[in-house]
């Protein structure tokens, strides 16, 4: 896909995440929801790279792959309210939503939960000889539950189409990765099993997208392992900021880049998508805002 | 209440299983039954030996096993998997619950189905481990529905329609009961959903089966059929919601309630079938045999054995 029509992509999501992070600041959800502000490029590229049938096992923090997957604001949102004219019928909330036609059938809010199940879809598929391939996303912390190990000795046992995208924020709930645990070294754990692996970092969806597409293809005739650097900006869960003391900002009235470096999908894509970008947000705004009663203050468009 | 003794538990389970199995077969449904050691060795003590169709021979990863299966029932195909000892799918608890809970939240009914046939370890002294019998804690704490049958019909019917059902659901087999004689019980009831196999009709007591115990609910049927006196005789099973009102209505007529539980739980299912028919009828005799109290697996027998000879004689 036109690296612009990416960037402008990953500012979507940007907004919609903003959108829902402002709303969650006025309490107007009954359930937990965990953004993921940082995640964007990874989403929209994982989203272009998708076949049909291809399916995907998300994790919680799952805001920007539902988004990317939807493309529309709505349905998301919807289901946050538990709104029955939510993408599940206000049946499933955040942490567990699926759009089964947009290929997200699974979502859990256990850690490494869905790795396992993703590789039963995986072995559907080659039982039907599909040629789909399932994304089971997992992250620094799931890693360390013993399933992601058995699941990934499981998939390459009996050479599953199954792509394992670790998102590693270097964060699970509120402790980074030296503060908990030994390291891992993902590519030697992989090549001791005998799979494939491939790291991303740098946040460009295109490159991205190519990368995946990669794995994708190699998935088709047994497992894979990515591993992506991501930097999560935003709360474990709910508003950020979610309480009075809170050091981290975002606002959506300081504008859709929530810092000017390359850890930022947004900055990327607004460099390369430079004037056009706020001329896009601001429609993308003007599509949105009637949904929320949510006055947006013009100075969050020109940022 | 003797019955005729006519072939071992294990060739029935085997039997039943092979049939069922052939007839999915037939089907453009993917099957997968997966297990350790499914066709090798033991073959699971001899579960799966002979069974038709694919097998898939696994590793020790009895969660991943657990949400491979849902993974397949998710995406239409049917899965079963046998497993040696119910003790391991404690460490599938997580897939039960919250995948299941996943499921069942969708709201849709699932094409596929997945299936876990595990044998219970009820033959006596294992080890302080090893022994895990919580039929009923399982099902209850997951939500999903069970099956432990014991009497031939029980075996052939259960396993015939719940093997390869659209949806979940565990089906457990007595290890203590391989070697045994099969119980050949003529069948006077049958529930709808399988929770309640009914098998003789008596004046003077009911006598309701939990957890692998049918064989001493339907010896103890016999001692009083031998005394003189009739017992009505049932074999329940844990599926949600539990529905026992014909046994509740046996009760309140027959005006005493036996109930049998070999399951290890404090919190048997015995206790709730008493406690709804008291409640229908105050006045009914109860003698509740549930292991309740097993706490020193280690150094007992370990395995059920209710006063059959006094509670034969009592009246």
């Amino acid at each position: 896909m036109n690296p612009r029509e990416l960037a402008r992509r990953v500012l979507e999501l940007r907004l919609w995440q903003h959108l829902i992070n402002e709303e969650m600041k006025r309490g107007r959800f009954r359930i937990p929801i965990h953004a993921a502000f940082g995640h964007e490029s990874l989403a929209v590229a994982l989203s272009e790279v998708l076949a049909p049938a291809d399916q995907l096992a998300l994790t919680h923090r799952n805001m920007a792959y539902q988004f990317a997957r939807a493309r529309a604001f709505e349905p998301v949102y919807r289901e946050y309210l538990l709104d029955p004219a939510g993408a599940c019928g206000g049946r499933l909330g955040s942490m567990n939503l699926t759009q089964p036609s947009r290929g997200i059938v699974y979502a859990s809010s256990i850690l490494g939960n869905n790795l396992p199940v993703a590789g039963g879809l995986a072995f559907a598929h080659k039982l039907r000889g599909t040629g789909a391939v399932v994304f089971a996303l997992t992250g620094d912390g799931a890693m360390e539950e013993g399933v992601f190990y058995e699941t990934l000795l499981f998939a390459r046992s009996h050479q599953l189409p199954l792509a394992v995208l670790i998102e590693n924020n270097d964060h699970s709930l509120a402790s980074r990765i030296a503060e908990r645990r030994s390291p891992v070294g993902t590519a030697a754990l992989a090549a001791s099993l005998d799979i494939p692996f491939l790291p991303l970092s740098g946040n460009d969806p295109a490159v991205y997208g190519q990368t995946l597409a990669r794995a994708r293809g190699a998935a088709q005739s047994g497992p894979v392992v990515i591993e992506a650097r991501v930097r999560t900006f935003c709360n474990h869960a709910g508003a950020t900021p979610g309480w009075a003391t809170d050091p981290r900002r975002i606002s959506l009235s300081e504008g859709l880049v929530i810092e000017p470096s390359w850890e930022d999908p947004a900055y990327g894509a607004a460099l390369l998508l430079g004037g056009e970008a706020s001329v896009y947000i601001e429609s993308l705004v003007a599509r949105t805002s009637g949904l929320l009663a949510m006055p947006l203050e013009e100075s969050c468009l020109s940022r | 209440m003797s019955q005729p003794v006519t072939a071992t538990y294990l060739a029935t389970v085997q039997a039943a299983l092979a049939r069922t199995i052939s007839a999915a077969m037939a089907s453009q449904t993917p099957l997968v039954q997966m297990g350790e050691n499914i066709d090798k060795g033991s073959c699971i003590c001899g579960l799966t030996r002979h069974l038709p169709g694919i097998l898939t021979n696994i590793g020790n990863c009895e969660l991943t096993h657990a949400g491979t299966g849902f993974g397949l029932m998710m995406n239409g195909a049917r899965c079963v998997l046998y497993m040696k000892q119910l003790d391991f799918l404690l460490l599938a608890l997580d897939q039960l619950a919250n995948t299941m809970q996943f499921v069942r939240a969708q709201g849709a009914p699932v094409d596929g189905s997945f299936t876990i046939a595990a044998i219970v370890c009820d033959q006596g002294l294992q080890g302080p481990q090893s022994s895990f019998q919580g039929l009923n804690g399982i099902c209850s704490t997951v939500r999903a529905d069970g099956f432990a049958p014991v009497a031939k019909v029980e075996l052939e019917r259960i396993i015939a329609a719940q093997l390869l059902r659209p949806g979940f659901r565990i089906l457990a087999f007595s290890q203590r009961l391989f070697s045994a004689p099969v119980a050949d019980l003529p069948l006077l009831w049958e529930a709808r959903d399988q929770s309640c196999f009914q098998f003789a009709e008596g004046r003077d007591a009911t006598i309701a089966c939990f957890s692998f115990t049918l064989d001493s609910g339907a010896e103890l049927a016999a001692r009083m059929m031998a005394g003189g006196r009739s017992a009505s005789l049932f074999s329940l099973h844990p599926v949600a919601p539990h529905r026992w009102e014909r046994v509740v209505d046996d009760a309140a007529r027959t005006g005493r309630l036996i109930v049998f539980d070999g399951g290890k739980e404090t919190l048997s299912p015995a206790h709730k079938l008493a406690a709804q028919v008291l409640l229908a009828a105050p006045g009914v005799r109860l003698d509740i045999h549930t292991r309740e109290d097993a706490t020193n697996d280690a150094v007992s027998d370990d395995r059920f054995a209710p006063p059959l000879e006094e509670l034969a004689l009592c009246r």
